[in-house]
Formats: C-alpha cells, structure tokens, sequence
C-alpha cells in the first residue's frame, strides 16, 4: 500500500465528514426556516397581555446571580422588576461579592433582613441572609446572601429560596424584553399530553446598540470586527440551527443567559451542577436524561424571537477565554453523559442530540485543523497537487459564506433585526471576511480549551468570577 | 359649540400611540371648535408640553419612549395642577389606572371607549375648570 | 500563441484544468459552484427585499393614511356614509390591493368602540361588499387568513357567517379554534357546546387562559352554560368547567366542585381547592376534611391552607397533628393554617419543635 493510497482514504473521510455536516447545516436551515414563518405567524394573533391580567398565569421567580455587581446592580434590579408579567418575583443571590453589591441593594430598596427559613432542596454553600423590603411596590424583590461558591451555587441557593413554579434563569446584566417572561411562559400552557420541563431564548448582542432606561431603542451592528463576527456568529446559530433543534425536541443546550424552567423537575434532578463549567448543557441534559429514564413524555422547547441582549466580547483576549471556557464545559457534558452515546434507550438525545454535539460541536475545530495540516503535509510532499489544496479551501469558504448569507436572508424575511442599509453592508461584509480571521481564531481557542482540559484544568480561568455575567455556554455552531 | 361660544378656543393635547385613535380623536375634537395638539409618544408629549401649556390633556397610559404616567406627572406637578388630564387605558390595567388616580388625573376611559361619551367629558372638565 | 482567440484560450484551460481534475477535485469544484451560487442568489435577493420594502412601505403607508383619515372625517361627522364609500370605492378601483387595508382599518376602528358604533360599521363594509372578501378569507389556504376572518365576523357581528364557522370547528389549529368559539360566543349561538367536546377533547392552560379572558368581557348573560363541563368526559373541560365556576364566583356549585376532589387528576384537584380558597364558604368543609386524609405532597400543603384560611377554630384539632408531620414544608403549611385559626405565637411555639418556623410565619416582611 502506498502513501497515496491512504491519503486518499483520508481524503474521503474528511470529505464525507464535511458533506454530512454541510447537509446538516442546510437541511436545520430550511426546518429553522419554516418553524420561524409558522411560529412569526402565530404570535401575531396572540394578545400578550391575556397572560398579564390572566388569574391562571402560574407563578414565575427570576433568580439573577450577582458577584461583584456593585456598579450597575441596582440598575439591573430595576429593570428586572419592571419586567411586564402579572405573578413573579425577582431573587437576586449575592454570591459572597467581595464589593458592596448587597449593601448597594439593600440602601437602594431599604431591605431588611428576614427570618426566611429556607427549605435545602438543592445542593448549596451556606446562605447568611435573606432580605426583602416593607415597601409594597417592590415586595416582589428578594435578596439571598450567601457565601461565595459558583455560579451554579448561586442558582442553587435562589432555586431554595424561591417560590415560583417555574424559574427563570437569567444574567443580571442582560438586558430582556419587557413581555420576555410572557412570550417565555406560553411553551409551558400550551402542552396538554407531554411535559414542557424548559424553555430556552435568542441570545443577541447589544454591543453599539442604544440602551436607555435598561430599554433596547436601537438596534445596530456593532463596528467593532470581533464583535460584528459574534453578531453573525450568534444568527446563525440561533436562528439557523437551534430552532430545528427544538422542533424534533432534540434541544441539549439552554443558554444560561436566558431560560426559564420547571422548577419541580429540576429540583428532581438534582439542580445545578457544582463540577463543571457548562453548567446550563449539564442541567439540561441531566434533565433530559431523567425523564428518559423514567419514561415521562417530555419537551424542551425553545423561543425563537429574539428577547434577551448582551454584550459581547470585544478582545481577542476575553474572547478566547470565553471559548476556551465552552469547549471545557462542553466535554464535561460529553463526558459526564457519554453512557447516552447512540444509546436507543434516549431516543433522540441518544441518537441524534449527543451524536451530533460530540461529532460536530466537541470534534470539529479538531478535525478542521487535522485536516488542515494534513492536507499541508500532503501538499508540500507532492501526493496532492496544488489544485486539490485551494479548491479545498475554496469549498470551505463558499460553504461558510453560503450559510452566513442564509443566516442574514432568514433575518430578513422574518425578524428584520437590521434593517438599514448601513447594517446590511456591515453584515455582509463580514460574512466574507469573517472566514480568515474570526473562525480560525475560535478553532484556535477551541483547541487550547481541550489542551486545558486534558491538562485538568477546572473553573473560570483567570479572568475567574468577572465571566459570571457573561452567558456561559450559548456556543453557537461554526 | 362650546370651544367657540366662550369666544377662547380651548387647546387640547392628545398623546396616543395608536395612530388611528389619535386621528379619530382629532378630528372629532377640532369639529367640535377646540385646538389640537398631538404626539404620539410621551417624548413627544413632555416637548410640547415644554414649549405650550393646553386646557386639557388627553393620554393614553401605554405609550413607548415615557408613559402616560409621566406625562401625567409633568402636567400635575411642573405646569399646574388645574389642567385637567384624562387617561385612557386599556381593559386589565387596573393597577395603573388607580396609580394615575393617585397622580391626580381627573378622568379616565377605558378602551374601547365611545367617542360621544369621551367629547362629553372633555366639555364637562372645561367648564369645571 | 500570440495570436489565439477568445475561445481557443477556454478551450486550453479546459484542456489544461478540467481534463487534469480528478473525480475528487471535480466534486469540490461543484461544490463550490453550488455554495457561490446559492450565496451571490441569497445576496441578490435580500438587497431586492431592501430596496422593495422601503418603496412598498411607503405606499401602504399613505394607503391607509388616506382610509383613516376618511373614517375618522366620517366618524366627525364631515363625510356622508355615501361620500365615504365613493372615495373608498375610488382607492380600489386605482389598486385593489387597497381593498384588505379598508378591511384592516374598519376592523381596527371596530376594535375601539364599543357596541353602539358596530352597527355603522358594518353598514359600511356591507356596503364596500368587504364582507365577502371576509368569507373568502376564511376558505383561504393558510390557517392565520382564517383566524384573521374569524376575528373580524365576531368583532362585527355578521351572523351570515355563522355556519361557515361551525364547519370549520373540527380544525386542528388551536389558535383558529379559539378565534372560531370567540367568535361563535360573541354572535351568541350556544350550539357549538355539544359539538366542541368531540371536536378535541383537550384544551391547554394556554387556551383556558385566552378564553376565560375573553369571557371575562362578556356580560353575564352572554356566557356559556359552563356548569355542564364540571361532568365532561374530558378531563380538560372539567378543569375549565371548574375555573370558571372560581372565576364567575358559582357558590351553588360547591357540591359538584367538592365531588369533583376525587377526581383522579391532580390539576382538576387543585382548581377546585383554588375555587373553595377563593369562595371561603363552609359549605365546602366536608369536601376538604374528606381530601385531607387522602392528600399528599403539594395538594396536602394546599388543603391544609384552604382550610386554615377558613378561620374556624374547631379545625384546630384536626390540624395538630400535622404540625409534626415527617415533611418540614408539612410542618410548615399546617402552623401557618393553626396561626389562620386563631392560636397564638406561644402556644403555635409549643406546638413545633423548630423555633425558626414560628419567626418565619410571624415576620411581617414574608406576608
């Protein structure tokens, strides 16, 4: 057997691997397509504010950790409070801060401190105090001071603390739509035979769009080139992908920026995860896992409007701690759940969901960069002409712009986040160069992530507890 | 009619977000001999309330950019407490139609309201006043 | 070479490149081909959007401008229902597409009045023979047409339509079917109750949500005789059957309603227990006493509440007991019940083995 002869078995494993996730790619396109159309259609009909005077809403609690916050806190408290939804409250959890968030909040909303007797039904560190205020506007406030132990142990103290059905979980500084919780809150009513156990949302970026009084009033893509890559990098994931996801309820992922759930089930399961950074997949496949195993028809849905903005990176240095931090959190999932890998017993999570995340999401950054220097190697060695390399490439790249434009038209016909021209030549032109500089950067970032990993690296990395606000694992799909 | 008979012509500020309720209000108003100003947003409220002070003022309660409320509150508080302030709400916000009450609006009607009814009102705080 | 031509020069790179790939390379090529085709197609057609958009914008705005402010003349006073529909009549006859937008604005308007302006209005789309553009919409292909239809015959009242929507009850849509019985509600025909109950036997939270909202706005002679759900087969109905009997305050009910605590579903349990918190009335003491010594978990926090709330102090021996239940949230619920009783933070101390129950029930700020 010649070289020649395995490089081109090679070759055609890589290709089949890139045809089969291409096809992936346009086919979640289309169904993502269609359910937006259907789902646009829909929700015109629907008069919102029957919820907001509905004596049968069911009780929602927004648990919003916050470490080292002080700054913007109580902004961030007001315009949660002010989120339009008849029966909520709102549980801010100060994980141990080491600044004056907690007395910024407690002098903001004169709280006081109550003899709350908290029910341990998740794991959590020791919760000092639980605060609320004697004014009856802002009775819906609660307060947990805690010592410091996590994000995941934030939430698990304000899923102890809190007294709602259902539970939102939410970054304090993101900046939500005022009928977020209403529009969130419909999967929930709708199901009549099946279980909805979670319900995710888009995640969008705010950066260089104008904000005033917590209120998005316009939205613009950002100029910054990293941040307008994210931009594009977010449609397509969000709109492109996850909603297909969600239609064959083969939905693993809820953005800790945003998601609401049943707080039952997740009480059931165990809460949130102490071992892992990818603690918003972890609980959601734990999840998923249990009502498998118990034989409960279940769903995980998902919203498709976009309701929830934040900012996202602008360094090449945060940016690549982000997605060092995803990639860690991801095979922590893969791994902690490898028993459902093509297990038939978990139905689609076991056949399709876990296949594809561990093929296409964990391995892809790896195989891209195999094949990239293997293709390198067998060029300077003279088994494949030059040709075969660029076109190689060349299909890459086409591939990659053929589906940012789809991202960019679905946009347009259903959303039509961004709609001047201005917008449209800044996202087109991004699309075209984003394949040289921003994708390969987050390969690069990927890989470090799996070299830390196996390095048996845990936690925040060094830039620790400031990525408590950021979304923790949206991990849009490149 | 009444806006003409006293020989003043009365002017009323109207903010409402619903275009259509703003015109059909308009006109039903200006036929009846009164001045009419219009915004539709409380933006565009408050800065015509910087620069004109009207009879009366005609607000919806659910408006982007500042709500009625504010509106409400600005007349009340920075031009004077004696022009009368009507809110209009719709159904099911019960909650900030006994808010605008405690601000010191003077009236209220809920949507779908009749125009008839509405034009009594106008003329009745007038000649309160 | 020098001297070629245009096509022998292709024709050398054919010869040269095409010729040259192997099956491997061509099938890249083609992908390529097919990925640059689809992307410059995509780019095409989102900047024909953008620039369609802003000039149909345009248009449609002014278009409706021009209807509102003939409604809203009209609804003065200044126009003659006569000289309404001859300008109207003129904006279709320049392009009928202005035909759905006049539909679109006389429904707004309608949307605004309350009953006495309906009649002129629907004088006026009779008149502009809109009203069978409506009935045309509602065969229309696409279900949101319909339901769109369906919202305007009931906000109108045209009671032509009347069996065209029974027809279409059976749909499988929810959305369209809650506009249909909103509809069918506000044309007052009662008849659709016997059929609804095989059209689908399930009705979600979301759909009891929206009707019972609806109903709300109803006069009380306008609504449905909903006690008879209270004995459905479906289980779903009961529950609506017994949420309306909360909420349109049935008091003669509270024996079916506390029969109805045995029934197997839990949600249907915890509507009625809902409905005999909100009513108080002793009636339903016996109901309560019988669910408590079957109830667990959340239904048994929930009866022991209801029955705390009904204030009457010979409940307190009945209570006891569960302030040393094996479940601490038990425990909890039943002291919170004894303090709704009457009994005092001394002798509710000497009842619970945990001092931090009693402080929690007693704070004023967690009332």
């Amino acid at each position: 057997m010649s070289i020649s002869f395995w490089a081109d078995i090679l070759s055609y494993i890589f290709l089949v691997y890139t045809l089969v996730l291409m096809l992936i790619y346009i086919v979640s396109a289309l169904a993502s397509y269609r359910v937006i159309r259907k789902h646009v259609a829909e929700t015109s009909f629907v008069d919102f504010r029957q919820i907001l005077t509905s004596p049968l809403s069911p009780k929602i609690s927004i648990i919003a950790p916050a470490y080292n916050e002080a700054l913007n806190i109580v902004d961030n408290a007001k315009s949660l409070l002010a989120l339009e939804y008849p029966n909520f409250e709102v549980v801010i959890v100060n994980d141990g801060s080491k600044d004056e968030t907690l007395q910024r909040l407690i002098d903001a909303y004169k709280l006081e401190k109550t003899s709350f007797m908290v029910q341990q039904q998740v794991e959590c560190k020791e919760i000092v105090g639980v605060y609320k205020a004697r004014d009856e506007a802002v009775s819906h406030l609660t307060v947990v001071d805690k010592r410091n132990g996590g994000k995941s142990d934030a939430l698990n103290a304000g899923i102890n603390v809190c007294a709602g059905e259902l539970f939102a979980c939410i970054d304090v500084d993101c900046i939500l739509e005022r009928d977020a919780l209403l529009r969130m809150i419909k999967p929930f009513l709708e199901e009549t035979d099946q279980k909805v156990i979670a319900t995710g949302g888009v995640i969008r970026l705010a950066n260089d769009c104008i904000i005033s009084d917590g209120r998005l009033i316009e939205i613009n893509v950002p100029r910054n080139l990293i941040a307008r890559a994210q931009v594009l990098e977010y449609m397509r994931a969000f709109l492109l992908s996850r909603v297909a996801w969600a239609n064959i309820n083969g939905l693993l992922l809820i953005s800790g920026a945003l998601g609401l759930f049943d707080k039952q089930t997740v009480v059931e399961a165990g809460g949130y995860s102490h071992k892992t950074v990818g603690e918003d997949m972890e609980l959601v496949m734990r999840m998923r896992r249990m009502m498998e195993e118990r034989k409960q028809p279940y769903a995980v849905r998902y919203i498709p409007d976009p309701l929830c903005w934040t900012e996202g990176p602008t360094s090449w240095d945060i940016l690549g701690r982000q997605r060092n931090r995803w990639t860690r959190g991801l095979m922590d999932c893969l791994k902690f759940h490898r028993k459902v890998f093509f297990n038939p017993d978990y139905r689609i999570m076991g056949m399709i969901s876990y296949p594809f995340w561990f093929l296409y999401e964990w391995l892809a950054p790896i195989i891209e960069s195999l094949g990239l220097v293997f293709s390198i190697i067998l060029w300077i060695l003279g088994i494949i002409n030059g040709a075969s390399f660029w076109l190689l490439l060349a299909t890459v790249y086409s591939y990659a712009i053929c589906l940012s434009c789809l991202a960019i038209w679905v946009d347009q016909k259903t959303y039509l986040q961004y709609r001047s021209r201005r917008d449209l030549g800044r996202l087109l032109l991004i699309a075209f160069i984003e394949p040289f500089f921003y994708h390969p950067f987050t390969v690069y970032s990927s890989i470090r992530g799996n070299i830390d990993y196996l390095r048996g690296k845990k936690g925040w990395g060094s830039m620790t507890r400031q990525g408590l606000s950021k979304p923790t694992t949206p991990t849009p799909s490149s | 009619m009444e806006g003409e008979s006293t020989g003043k012509t009365y002017t009323i500020l109207i903010a409402e977000d619903e275009a259509l309720v703003l015109k059909m209000l308009t006109y039903r108003l200006q036929k009846e001999g009164f001045t009419v100003l219009t915004a539709s947003d409380g933006k565009q409220a408050l800065e015509l309330l910087r620069t004109t002070t009207p009879d009366l003022v005609i607000t919806d309660l659910m408006m982007p950019y500042h709500s009625g409320l504010e509106v409400l509150e600005y007349v009340k508080k920075s031009l004077s407490s004696r022009i009368p302030v009507l809110v209009l709400s719709a159904s099911g916000q019960e909650q900030t139609v006994l808010k605008a009450f405690s601000l010191g609006a003077d009236d209220f009607a809920l949507k779908p309201f009749s125009p008839n009814e509405l034009v009594s009102r106008v003329r009745k705080h007038l000649k309160s006043r | 070479m020098m001297r070629i031509s245009q096509t022998d020069w292709i024709a050398e790179l054919e010869n040269t490149w095409l010729d040259s790939l192997s099956p491997f390379q061509l099938l890249l090529l083609t992908l390529v081909v097919i990925s640059t085709l689809t992307a410059v197609f995509l780019v095409a057609y989102v900047i024909l959007l953008m620039l369609i958009r802003n000039r149909r914008k345009r248009w449609a705005d002014a278009l409706q401008a021009r209807i509102e402010d003939g409604i809203a003349v009209w609804l003065a006073g200044d126009y003659s229902i006569r000289e309404l529909i001859s300008t109207f009549q003129g904006e279709i006859k320049k392009d009928p597409r202005a035909r759905k937008t006049i539909l679109n604005v006389i429904f707004a308007t309608s949307k605004l009045f309350r009953q006495e302006g309906q009649a002129a209005l629907r004088q006026l789309l009779t008149d502009l023979n809109l009203h069978q553009l409506c009935y045309k919409l509602l065969k229309n292909w696409h279900w949101y047409q319909q339901a769109y239809a369906t919202q305007i015959i009931g906000q109108l009242q045209l009671e032509q339509a009347l069996p065209l929507l029974k027809r279409k009850l059976k749909t499988k849509n929810s959305t369209l079917r809650l506009e249909l019985i909103t509809a069918m509600v506000a044309l007052g025909d009662q008849s659709w109750l016997q059929e609804i109950d095989y059209t689908s036997a399930h009705l979600s939270d979301w759909e009891q949500i929206v009707l019972l909202e609806r109903f709300r706005r109803l006069s009380t002679d306008q609504l449905p005789p909903f006690e008879i759900w209270l004995t459905s087969a479906h289980t779903d109905w009961v529950l609506f059957g017994v949420r309306l009997c909360r909420h349109f305050n049935r008091f003669d009910q509270v024996p079916e309603l506390g029969n109805l605590l045995q029934h197997p579903d839990k949600k249907v349990q915890m509507a009625v227990l809902d409905a005999f918190a909100y009513f108080g009335s002793p009636e339903a003491i016996p109901f309560l006493i019988r669910y408590l010594h079957q109830a667990t978990g959340h239904q048994l926090r929930t009866t022991l509440r209801v029955l705390g709330n009904q204030g009457d102090p010979d409940l307190v021996t009945l209570l006891i007991p569960y302030s040393t239940h094996t479940d601490p949230t038990v425990q909890l619920s039943a002291l919170s019940a004894l303090k709704e009783t009457g009994l005092t933070k001394i002798k509710l101390s000497q009842l619970s083995s945990d001092p931090r129950y009693i402080d929690h029930l007693f704070d004023p700020k967690l009332q």
